[in-house]
């Protein structure tokens, strides 16, 4: 791998926790003397947690089309009966 | 996909996302009228219902693919407990009392409002690095899929190929923020 890579690579694996605990000191170690290196690591982070948003926001797309089509569909009216039944019991 | 199977307490496996939206759909109509029975008895109404119950299937999710919690009931249990949780969170932040806060640091729910600073500000530059880039990017951070499913539903020849284009696209997108002379800081403000 390109030495760019390998460096992605290591700090992928730093903030995924997979190195042993002597790499993790080392990496450490490397941060302490190389200030990019840190730049470097808080930016793959933020970068992994805005992917993990992405994620997340897709994904409550997804429930709501579900509720949606549980709300609408045809063959889903015994379900929407059933939730009417909860919400107007007491009218 | 057989649904009285996967309502049952088994391995996670968050395989393909049509696997995941027939569980969600089984789970969604078995499920969510007791969610509803119960918000309904706590004084809510359906809306505050549907938000609770997909703010507890998003959590759900995120829960068993982190495997860092491992479910000892079946998946419609484990589901109505988050649902209990959220009404109480938000019932707390209603009426602002404190006695709930003990209850809230002895289940670590993470809090689905909190958004990351521009966020999307990273997230254009991360769709710069192209769609096929964040999908992947997504099943390895978000969905925790395993290196030999990512590599064989991305048509990957082995898992080295898709380990190592999981780090291209982590370049190209550092690349977009280095051409644009951004730093970290930038998306912490």
């Amino acid at each position: 791998m390109r030495t760019s890579l390998t460096e992605i690579a290591q700090i992928d694996n730093y903030l995924q926790g997979r190195l042993g605990i002597a790499a993790k000191l080392l990496f450490e170690a490397r941060m302490l003397l190389n200030p990019p290196l840190i730049a470097s690591v808080k930016l793959q982070k933020t970068i992994s947690e805005v992917i993990f948003l992405h994620g997340r926001k897709q994904l409550r797309q997804e429930i709501v089309a579900i509720d949606h089509k549980l709300f609408t569909a045809a063959n889903k009216a015994a379900f929407r009966a059933e939730i009417d039944q909860i919400f107007n019991q007491d009218k | 996909m057989e649904v009285t199977e996967t309502l049952e307490r088994k391995p996670f496996m968050a395989t393909t996302a049509d696997d995941r939206l027939a569980l969600f759909e089984a789970l969604y109509e078995e499920a969510f009228p007791a969610a509803a029975r119960f918000v309904h008895r706590m004084g809510g109404n359906l809306e505050d219902a549907q938000d609770i119950f997909q703010d507890a299937l998003v959590l759900f999710y995120e829960s068993l693919t982190s495997k860092k919690v491992h479910v000892e009931i079946s998946y419609k249990a484990y589901l109505l407990g988050i649902c209990k949780h959220l009404w109480i969170r938000k019932a707390k932040t209603r009426s602002n009392e404190v006695h709930l806060e003990k209850w809230e640091k002895c289940l670590d729910v993470p809090d689905l409002n909190e958004a990351h600073p521009s966020a999307n500000k990273l997230l254009s530059l991360l769709e710069l690095a192209g769609q096929k880039c964040l999908d992947l990017l997504k099943s390895f951070y978000y969905d925790r899929l395993s290196i030999p499913l990512i590599a064989s539903s991305f048509g990957f020849g082995s898992e080295r190929s898709a380990t190592v284009q999981k780090y291209k696209c982590l370049e190209k997108v550092r690349n977009e923020v280095k051409s644009k002379a951004l730093h970290y800081e930038d998306f912490t403000d």
